[in-house]
């Protein structure tokens, strides 16, 4: 019923906008990661030098254990943990506004008040290990110690993530038909059932974008520890790109720091791919 | 129909707003661009600058020949010395009256990002302040003009120690602008509960008394902090060889040293978070969970904020003496680009805010020190000695140390690698139990490849 | 607050058959989102608290100390006083004016086929633009900058604003949204002979009013706390946001925690009020079978 130039006529500007700013920039980074690019110094053509060192960098890998450890901490709790929360506060109970707001409050924490006051929480001395220790669990260096330091980052990210990802998942209840759950009420199903059995099918779409989002949203995360660890201890919470920033950055190995999103890149494809095949059912 | 009226009006009001927005934008391009054609391009740094600099300010009409606009980027310096840096953009401007100083201050985080992406552009900011770190590197790029040449004329004003700080592959490529040596803050009643009625003088001292005021007060006494890495030339351990091609800190002495560290992190004498950066020194202090605190009194005012009590009964004392008893002067530095377009208004302005005035000036407001000569035997360096206020004090101390002080960061680019390898060496030694001597060499030898690229 | 609430919906829930049933289950969702509140919202609290607090609290003290005994609005005084804070929040209201409503209008344009139309390269076109979110931004930052540079938007808040004009994540999201829409609602509309564009505008668009409002807070937070572009393309102090106007708290040699969470709370305050707006405008079709039954 549309022809193509319907098509193209909405996409035109669109499409202008993301070339000058999204198309040609990425084009620009993949071609500097066959460069020595440093910023100062004339571009030299490396050819695939910057991809073998990356291959034989044992930082690198390093950097991508753990980003890949990271992202198998954070992205399933990210994804399953906001729908509970979403449908919870779906309902129409007094006050119910007032919570959706607190529980988007750490997002919008600003990234300077979030690593001062997790940094004091996770301290040896500090307000987790307080109330750890009426548990009998004692004293635990959170980010100080390499085998804890990315589940005390995996936290703060699950604290500061699920509030944004809730308000994707509410977005997409509102267009569930209340019909069905009349009917399923009908049926007698109790009140986890029926979002089992009506809910979750019916925002399987909002399910796979988020899935996508947040893959994309881990395996780009640098700030948090940036900010919190600076990759450390013995760089245990040093993440790709946060070892892209730091090549780029403080080494000033902008070539080399490219090369290393590229890579990057792909496994963020082939990941996507998978995605897809498991949850987009929507080939439309 | 009343949804479509909506729309078309929004749309109105964006392109409306868009081309406002354009408009003013356009508008402070051309003045900016008039500014920038009027510009001197003399690509020779001749020495003609130099009577412009000094405290003697000329009033001759002959400084009339510099012009254009030089920009001033400064870190984390506003709002607190707006008026400071007002002040020289505004002397310096009538007495050249062709130049036209713009401020821009950059919070410290986001520098070097800034820095480098204007770079790119060939966008550099004509005149900029950075830390060492960043000189050597973008200095051995050839990104900044070469101080040896274009400030040979006030070169012998400045500390020798500190003047050095800019430089890599000889040559320096900065002009110190301030700097900081360290002073001690203690806390008597700490001290005293453990018996104590003098701080310590020397690391090893330090040490000494540490397991005596873990064990009488709760409270860390010497602790391993995140500048670490100086422990080495404090003790006379050389970073590199003479000729800066090997790393030269693998030696007895270095073993012996982190063999002592790593005993005392086994006894709990320390822990590693303020290493890490997990804690800081003045959150400790404030909270009187360490005895004291080995840093430059600049920074002690951040125990006043965080506790005024605390800072009250404070004291402050001479700086800490490794074997070497030398302190470390890192100063902040102002740089001039290579690629500014007025380079000679622009070192000029580099060689103003340096002057001997000016550093004084600012050294009296920041509680820093200035790394000129002349400046430093003003009066109000010598006082102090017997002051109540541990900022006062301090600052006494860290001036008397100046004199012998030195920078002691390598004069190499690859500043940062060397740091990171002597930290990951480190933290192997205290978190995995790797024997000192082994982590030493694993790191000499990635400092070797780092210097060998 | 929450005892009262309860009680309200008592007086509600008795109103049908299935009372007790309905107040264990309101009683149970508030005890769960009571628990998650307790998490939240301890960031809240602490800023508020430390922003508040005066020279004789501590900060940083186990177990924390919430209530502050010198209580003080000095903070806030001092941060006011400091910088030219109206200025700063009504250049980001400028900003981030532009920072919502361009990518409303733009990711929709895009998504719209994207979505729902059938031609030649449609999926060649949505893959390259979901494949541009998985370049890390710190790669591209420099590359954009040039385009900027060369466009002459340098130092204006055009070159803020316009990269952040359409977003490959917005499109993505929009399309989700489009999606979701049953097929039979154009269909309908083409025979009462509507052409494309008025279904867009007057058929579609409102029907995808909570991916709106998704869209509309998650760009509004976005352009908000955005402080490096900011700071790489402005170059006159008087037209900074507010975010980096705040950085000038943290100074060379100072770092007053109580200013900062000062600062924290002046910029959080506006954010808040427009999430509760955004969040009535999609949200207000929450479904309400669970207390009426």
């Amino acid at each position: 019923m549309y022809k193509a130039r319907h098509a193209w006529s909405f996409l035109s500007i669109p499409l202008l906008l993301l070339l000058l700013f999204t198309f040609i920039p990425s084009i620009a980074a993949l071609g500097l990661s066959f460069t020595n690019y440093n910023v100062f110094d004339p571009v030299e053509w490396v050819g695939l030098n910057n991809y073998i060192q990356a291959f034989q960098d044992s930082e690198f890998r390093k950097a991508l254990f753990n980003t890949v450890y990271y992202w198998l901490l954070v992205t399933p709790v990210l994804v399953v943990f906001p729908i509970l929360i979403a449908v919870l506060v779906n309902q129409k109970l007094r006050g119910i506004s007032m919570f959706r707001l607190i529980f988007y409050f750490p997002v919008l924490v600003s990234v300077v008040v979030t690593a001062i006051l997790w940094k004091w929480m996770f301290a040896k001395q500090g307000i987790i290990n307080y109330f750890l220790s009426f548990l009998g669990i004692g004293e635990i260096g959170w980010l100080i110690n390499p085998s804890t330091v990315m589940l005390a980052l995996a936290f703060v990210t699950v604290w500061q993530g699920f509030g944004y990802y809730m308000l994707f998942y509410l977005a997409a209840l509102q267009g569930v038909p209340k019909e069905l759950y009349e009917a399923c009420e009908l049926d007698g199903g109790s009140f986890w059932q029926k979002h089992i059995y009506v809910t979750v099918p019916l925002i399987k779409p909002m399910i796979f974008f988020v899935t996508v989002i947040s893959t994309m949203g881990a395996f780009k995360e640098f700030t948090l520890m940036l900010t919190m660890t600076s990759g450390g201890p013995l760089r245990a919470s040093t993440t790709a790109v946060l070892l892209v920033f730091q090549e780029a950055f403080t080494e000033l190995n902008m070539g080399y720091a490219s090369a290393i999103s590229f890579i990057l890149f792909i496994v963020i494809l082939i990941i996507t791919f998978i995605n897809q095949k498991f949850l987009d059912q929507n080939p439309r | 129909m009343n949804k479509m009226m909506n729309a078309k009006f929004l749309l109105m009001l964006v392109l409306g707003m868009m081309l406002i927005t354009f408009t003013a934008c356009s508008d402070g391009d051309e003045t900016s661009a008039g500014d920038t054609e009027d510009t001197t391009t003399n690509e020779e740094n001749t020495d003609n600058t130099g009577d412009n600099t000094g405290d003697t300010a000329d009033t001759s009409g002959s400084s009339d020949e510099l012009s254009g606009e030089v920009e001033f980027m400064t870190i984390s310096l506003l709002p607190a010395f707006e008026d400071y840096l007002n002040g020289l953009k505004e002397s310096f401007e009538s007495e050249h009256p062709g130049v036209t100083v713009k401020i821009n201050d950059v919070p410290y985080d986001q520098v070097e990002q800034l820095v480098l992406t204007k770079a790119a552009s060939g966008d550099l900011p004509d005149v900029m302040n950075l830390n060492t770190d960043f000189v050597k590197k973008a200095g051995a790029k050839g990104a900044l003009v070469n101080m040896d040449e274009a400030a040979a004329d006030v070169k012998d004003t400045f500390f020798e120690g500190i003047w050095e700080a800019g430089s890599v592959n000889g040559s320096v490529y900065a002009l110190p602008w301030y700097t900081t040596t360290s002073g001690l803050i203690y806390n008597p009643e700490l001290l005293e509960k453990a018996g104590y009625d003098a701080p310590p003088a020397t690391f090893e001292e330090a040490w000494e008394m540490s397991p005596t005021i873990l064990e009488k007060t709760g409270a860390y006494g010497e602790v391993i902090m995140p500048e670490m890495h100086f422990q080495f030339p404090k003790n006379g351990i050389p970073f590199l060889n003479e000729d800066n091609t090997k790393a030269a800190f693998n030696t007895p002495e270095a073993v012996e040293l982190w063999t002592k560290y790593k005993e005392y992190y086994d006894e709990g004498l320390y822990d590693i978070d303020i290493l890490l950066n997990q804690v800081s020194m003045a959150e400790l202090y404030a909270q009187e969970k360490v005895a004291w605190w080995y840093t430059g009194p600049q920074l002690f005012r951040q125990v006043k904020d965080l506790s005024p009590d605390v800072y009250e009964k404070s004291l402050a004392g001479p700086p800490l003496e490794g074997t070497a008893g030398k302190q470390h002067a890192n100063p902040m530095n102002i740089a001039v680009s290579s690629t500014s377009k007025s380079k000679d208004a622009a070192v000029a302005f580099a060689k103003f805010v340096t002057n001997a005035d000016n550093q004084l000036a600012f050294a009296k407001e920041a509680a820093v020190l200035p790394p000129v000569k002349e400046a430093i035997e003003d009066p109000f360096f010598a006082e102090g000695e017997d002051s109540e206020d541990a900022t006062e004090r301090g600052k006494f101390y860290a001036a008397q140390a100046l004199d012998t002080a030195e920078n002691m960061i390598p004069p190499v680019e690859s500043v940062s690698g060397i740091y990171e390898a002597i930290h990951q060496a480190f933290q192997r030694v205290l978190l995995q139990d790797v024997d000192p001597a082994d982590a030493l060499t694993q790191a000499e030898q990635e400092v070797n490849s780092l210097l060998a690229e | 607050m929450a005892q009262t609430a309860i009680e309200n919906n008592i007086k509600m829930s008795n109103k049908d058959g299935y009372g007790k049933k309905k107040l264990l289950r309101a009683g149970g969702t508030y005890l769960l989102l009571l628990i998650v509140t307790c998490i939240t919202i301890i960031p809240f609290l602490w800023t508020m608290s430390t922003s508040l607090k005066g020279e004789k609290d501590t900060i940083f003290s186990v177990p924390p100390q919430l209530i502050p005994t010198d209580i003080t609005f000095s903070n806030f005084v001092q941060v006011w006083n400091s910088l030219p804070i109206p200025m700063y929040l009504l250049n980001t209201l400028i900003l981030t004016f532009f920072g919502v409503v361009l990518p409303l209008i733009f990711c929709s344009l895009a998504a719209f086929p994207l979505a729902r139309m059938n031609f030649k390269g449609k999926n060649l076109i949505f893959m390259m633009i979901i494949a541009t979110m998985m370049i890390p931004n710190e790669v591209t930052m420099i590359p954009v900058y040039l385009v900027i540079d060369k466009l002459g938007l340098m130092g204006s808040y055009a070159g803020v604003i316009v990269p952040g004009a359409i977003t490959a994540f917005g499109i993505f999201l929009m399309r989700q949204g489009f999606i979701e829409i049953p097929k039979e609602i154009e269909e309908s509309a083409i025979i009462d002979g509507a052409n494309v564009w008025q279904i867009f505008w007057r058929l579609l668009f409102p029907m995808l009013r909570p991916m709106l409002g998704v869209l509309a807070i998650l760009s509004f937070i976005a352009s908000w706390n955005n402080f490096l572009w900011p700071l790489l393309v402005l170059d006159d102090p008087n037209s900074y946001p507010i975010t980096l106007g705040l950085y000038q708290l943290q100074g060379a040699f100072s770092a007053n925690t109580r200013l900062i969470a000062a600062g924290a709370i002046i910029a959080l305050l506006p954010v808040m009020i427009v999430f509760i707006i955004f969040q009535r405008f999609f949200i207000e079709a929450a479904y309400s079978s669970s207390v009426k039954g």
